[in-house]
């Protein structure tokens, strides 16, 4: 017990002179103590101490960046497919222009719109075959069109699909019109999948560039409908008729819509 | 069945993507390729079978009137088999051929029935850019054809794939 009590004096006795001697000692001991010692100590073990920390943060902002980073991927994802969806978008705004204005220039026309899924399996029939039939008011004989010109007619339907011979055709026919001249001819399809305007006459004038356009003559095609482009006349001494070869107006290796006008009955002449 | 499914994807890509692959101005005739690989190596049950399926298909998918390919791939397909018949040990080599002469016999004959049903054409013109072109296109790819089609020929010997 005694031995206590010593201990227990010892540090009462330093306790009090240590803050004595504080308050009355010029330097401040705590702040020359922690300046020297404790200062140091603490910038020792700190520096460890904030990395440490710093993983610590790190580990727990793992999880808030994953889930960032896959909010982004998800929406670079989804800025990808507009990316890709919006060519295909501005492509079918200006197919829907040229279709409006083509039905402000043929507001008497109706017509059935129909995609192109397939061409002729054989070599010598040049025709298209698209995904609208007889349930969508199309019939065989009728004039299938597109925005930049005529395209032939149907030859074939079913209830989903139509099958239509084009004007490139060998055996196709259209009675035909220089439009500025107004020279007279009869455009056929060729083997090579050309057109040539036959049967113009000799004095009629017939240049590279005019555009050639249906007479409405033989009923199936109305009149003005644009057929081609002049790029090469023939003229020999010793024929009866010019030829020109036309380029057509439509580019059937890149016809996606074609138009089936349903109000105009082709008339039969025989 | 599996001969009839052969036929028809074959048709199918030669209507939808075929076209779209034009060479010398012409697209290959598969389902005449394959009707007459098949025709050299299987003689003539198979053959007028393949020949009249195969043009039937091939009528579907297009716009002249049908039964034109039925009768032009039937006969080429018979053809074929009179042939590879002939020279059993090297129908290899019969095939690359019967390959050009199949095709200007199928393309002419169905040139010629269009004709006689009111279709117009510029014979010399045809010739040259359609009958020669396609006899050239088919015979490359005949080859091509030929040694997956023999290879399912030993596989299946003596079945048949139709039926």
């Amino acid at each position: 017990m005694f031995t206590r009590l010593f201990y227990l004096l010892v540090v009462v006795v330093v306790g009090v002179t240590s803050i004595m001697a504080c308050r009355l000692a010029q330097a401040p001991i705590a702040e020359i103590g922690s300046s020297w010692f404790t200062g140091p100590l603490q910038s020792i073990i700190g520096a460890p101490a904030n990395a440490f920390r710093d993983v610590i943060a790190n580990v727990q902002n793992i999880g808030e960046l994953r889930r960032e980073n896959q909010r982004l991927r998800a929406e670079i994802e989804q800025l990808r497919q507009e990316n890709v969806s919006l060519p295909e978008l501005q492509r079918e705004n200006a197919r829907l222009r040229e279709q409006l204005a083509l039905r402000q220039a043929l507001p008497t026309f109706r017509w059935a719109e129909g995609r192109v899924i397939g061409y002729d399996a054989t070599n010598t029939v040049r025709s298209i075959i698209i995904n609208s039939g007889s349930r969508d008011g199309i019939a065989e004989g009728m004039m299938v069109i597109s925005p930049q010109g005529i395209v032939g007619r149907v030859v074939l339907t079913s209830p989903t699909t139509s099958k239509i011979l084009l004007i490139t055709d060998s055996s196709s026919s259209v009675n035909a019109v220089v439009q500025s001249s107004r020279a007279r001819g009869v455009v056929n399809g060729g083997a090579g999948g050309e057109l040539t305007m036959r049967y113009i006459a000799k004095g009629e004038q017939v240049r590279t560039g005019d555009r050639i356009v249906t007479s409405g003559l033989g009923g199936v095609y109305p009149e003005g409908l644009l057929i081609g482009t002049v790029i090469d006349v023939r003229q020999r001494d010793v024929d009866m008729f010019q030829e020109a070869r036309i380029e057509p107006a439509v580019d059937f290796a890149r016809l996606e819509v074609a138009l089936v006008v349903t109000n105009h009955v082709p008339a039969k002449l025989d | 069945m599996t001969g009839t499914l052969i036929l028809l994807v074959s048709a199918t890509l030669q209507s939808s993507v075929l076209p779209r692959v034009s060479v010398f101005g012409v697209h290959v005739d598969l389902v005449l390729v394959l009707v007459m690989v098949w025709s050299v190596r299987r003689g003539f049950d198979e053959a007028t079978v393949w020949g009249l399926v195969g043009g039937g298909l091939v009528d579907l998918y297009s716009a002249g009137p049908f039964g034109v390919n039925v009768l032009a791939l039937g006969v080429v397909a018979v053809l074929a088999a009179a042939a590879g018949s002939a020279l059993r040990q090297a129908r290899g080599l019969v095939l690359l051929a019967y390959s050009p002469f199949g095709t200007i016999v199928y393309e002419l004959l169905a040139l010629f029935i269009l004709q006689n049903l009111g279709w117009r054409f510029d014979w010399p013109a045809m010739v040259a850019l359609v009958v020669l072109p396609a006899a050239i296109v088919n015979t490359v790819v005949a080859p091509l054809v030929y040694w997956p089609l023999r290879a399912l020929d030993e596989r299946l010997q003596p079945q048949t794939l139709l039926g």
